[in-house]
């Protein structure tokens, strides 16, 4: 038995997610944690809400609520229906926590320790009238490439060119639309990551076990033009983890907070520590999967995302893991996903298209989705969610083959012997068969499993079993007594089905060939 | 399923063992549609009301 930490890159706090935020982390992450407590693994397994930032504020604002109000209104929401979809977290904590807080603080405090957190002055703009700076994506204006007309200060989404806010003719601000705007000077703490450059590059570099859409994405930031930058980790804003240093005040930072993405994977040892809180235990029962001198040495910690995340979990995380100079625990293996795509296009969360995670469930129960979603997986490249493929994948692999099979038993084994297992003959050949097939089936999932390759094992858990759904056949062999992780409840069905088909089989062979 | 009325869902190391999981006499029942099927008039609803703006 090994002890196995599995986190889930955490969703943010403004919406509902959509069926492409799903299979992006969250879904995998929990097949992975459900194969691994079935293989009788200790697993740590978290996951949480991401509550900081702009858009946190917005949401906020936009629902006439107090920011910290709306954050925990939507954490239940998420939470809920993370439950819906049997999504198993040990912990679904919150990035706001007081943990989250104490944790991010002492990190920062380490870092400036080791040299690796920089001051820097900057001019940024403020909108006078929000009483606020402004983050660059928060500026419009016109695109002096294109003209069109609600160019963002980072990028036009029209022509897509890269842009700076002083690049905008008639700049205002997307919040209120206030042309009041100013470049005021601000300090902010940068991540000195160009320095640790070379120690990530020989640490990604000996990965060679992981998924290349993984290491490619790390690669090209470490590479692409003048290498690995550093990084901005604080922010003008109210709501957010006040910049400390460890438990003393930073001279020169008040009224500042650390940057969503500075908090955000701490959290995942913030979250760890909830689980300790939450369930009364000591600060040795969450310190013993993160800290390898209390612990963690023998822990194997596996982190799922989508691509969009990759960065920040091969670099910038790693850089507060490695730089503390405390023996934190490292991640061994990210799994990262490709985009599904929705119908011919993307899913949009500001444009409500796509199905959502409540839509979902109010139309069908949550392993239809499970089912679909982790058998079309985007791991080599994109996937793409159509009503016609899912129709057909769920008609054809869950009510046809399985559904069927499972229908088909159970009726045969009542009309023939009543609602009870009978006594079976001895067992033969035909068996023997059965069970060496089994076996190598399940060596086969157990593989595929191992290397977390999703598609792979959702088509070995999924073969079609073939000669059971034939009556013209004498015996119906049963389906592959294969554990299927995603779908919790069908793999006792299948378990269970494929034993008392077992006995079925025994008992219906012996009328014809008695004491075999 | 509940159907079984079976507990033993450890993982089959040995597969010949794991097909003896339930003894004779063990009681089950014959479950409901365990999946049904979509139809082709609810996806072309879902379709449509999935293809823009959320409610």
């Amino acid at each position: 038995m090994a002890r196995h930490l599995i986190t889930s890159a955490i969703p943010y706090i403004n919406g509902v997610k959509h069926l492409g935020n799903l299979v992006g982390s969250q879904l995998p992450a929990d097949l992975y944690a459900r194969y691994l407590r079935g293989r009788g693994h200790e697993v740590m397994f978290i996951c949480a809400t991401d509550e900081h930032g702009t858009p946190a504020e917005l949401a906020a604002a936009k629902a006439g609520q107090p920011v910290a109000d709306y954050c925990a209104e939507m954490h239940a929401v998420q939470a809920e229906l993370g439950r819906g979809f049997r999504l198993s977290f040990d912990h679904f904590g919150r990035s706001s926590s007081a943990r989250n807080h104490v944790l991010t603080q002492h990190f920062a405090g380490r870092l400036a320790e080791a040299g690796l957190i920089a001051e820097v002055q900057e001019m940024q703009v403020y909108s006078v009238d929000d009483g606020r700076f402004l983050p660059d994506r928060y500026i419009e204006g016109t695109c002096p490439n294109c003209g069109y007309d609600k160019a963002r200060g980072d990028q036009c989404e029209n022509c897509t060119k890269q842009l700076d806010p002083a690049d905008l003719i008639d700049p205002r601000s997307a919040i209120s639309g206030s042309r009041n705007l100013e470049r005021r000077a601000t300090t902010h703490l940068y991540l000195r990551q160009s320095v640790m450059r070379e120690r990530l590059d020989a640490w990604i570099g000996a990965k060679t076990d992981w998924p290349v859409l993984t290491t490619s994405i790390a690669k090209k930031w470490l590479h692409d033009g003048d290498g690995l930058q550093d990084r901005g980790i604080t922010r003008d804003l109210d709501w957010g983890v006040p910049v400390r240093k460890g438990a003393e005040p930073w001279p020169g930072m008040e009224g500042k907070v650390f940057y969503v993405w500075f908090d955000a994977p701490i959290e995942y040892i913030a979250a760890t520590a909830e689980w300790a809180d939450a369930h009364g235990l000591p600060e040795a029962a969450w310190r013993r999967w993160w800290r390898e001198d209390e612990g963690a040495g023998d822990v194997r910690y596996t982190q799922f995302m989508g691509k969009d995340n990759v960065p920040f979990h091969t670099l910038s995380f790693p850089v507060t893991i490695m730089g503390s100079g405390e023996p934190w625990k490292l991640v061994d293996f990210i799994k990262s996903f490709n985009y599904l795509t929705y119908d011919g296009g993307q899913f949009s969360t500001s444009q409500g298209r796509g199905v959502f995670m409540d839509h979902a469930l109010a139309l069908l129960p949550a392993d239809y989705w499970r089912w679909w979603l982790l058998s079309h997986a985007p791991e080599s490249s994109d996937s793409e969610f159509t009503w016609e493929n899912f129709q057909a994948s769920v008609n054809k692999d869950l009510a046809d083959v399985l559904g069927n099979l499972v229908s088909r038993v159970t009726k045969f084994c009542r009309s023939k012997f009543g609602e009870t297992v009978p006594e079976g003959g001895e067992t033969g050949p035909r068996e023997a068969a059965l069970a060496a097939d089994l076996g190598q089936r399940i060596a086969a999932y157990d593989a595929a499993m191992a290397a977390i390759e999703v598609r792979k094992a959702a088509a070995d858990a999924g073969r079609d079993p073939g000669s059971a759904t034939n009556t013209s056949r004498p015996p119906p062999p049963g389906r592959p007594s294969r554990p299927t992780p995603r779908r919790p409840r069908r793999r006792r069905a299948s378990r269970s089905t494929s034993s008392a088909s077992m006995r079925c089989c025994r008992a219906r062979s012996s009328p014809t060939r008695p004491r075999r | 399923m509940a159907a079984m009325r079976c507990t033993d869902w450890t993982w089959p190391e040995d597969v010949a063992g794991a097909l003896r999981v339930l003894p004779a006499g063990h009681a089950f029942e014959t479950p409901d549609v365990l999946f049904r099927k979509v139809t082709d008039e609810e996806r072309a609803e879902w379709q449509a009301r999935f293809a823009g703006v959320r409610a």
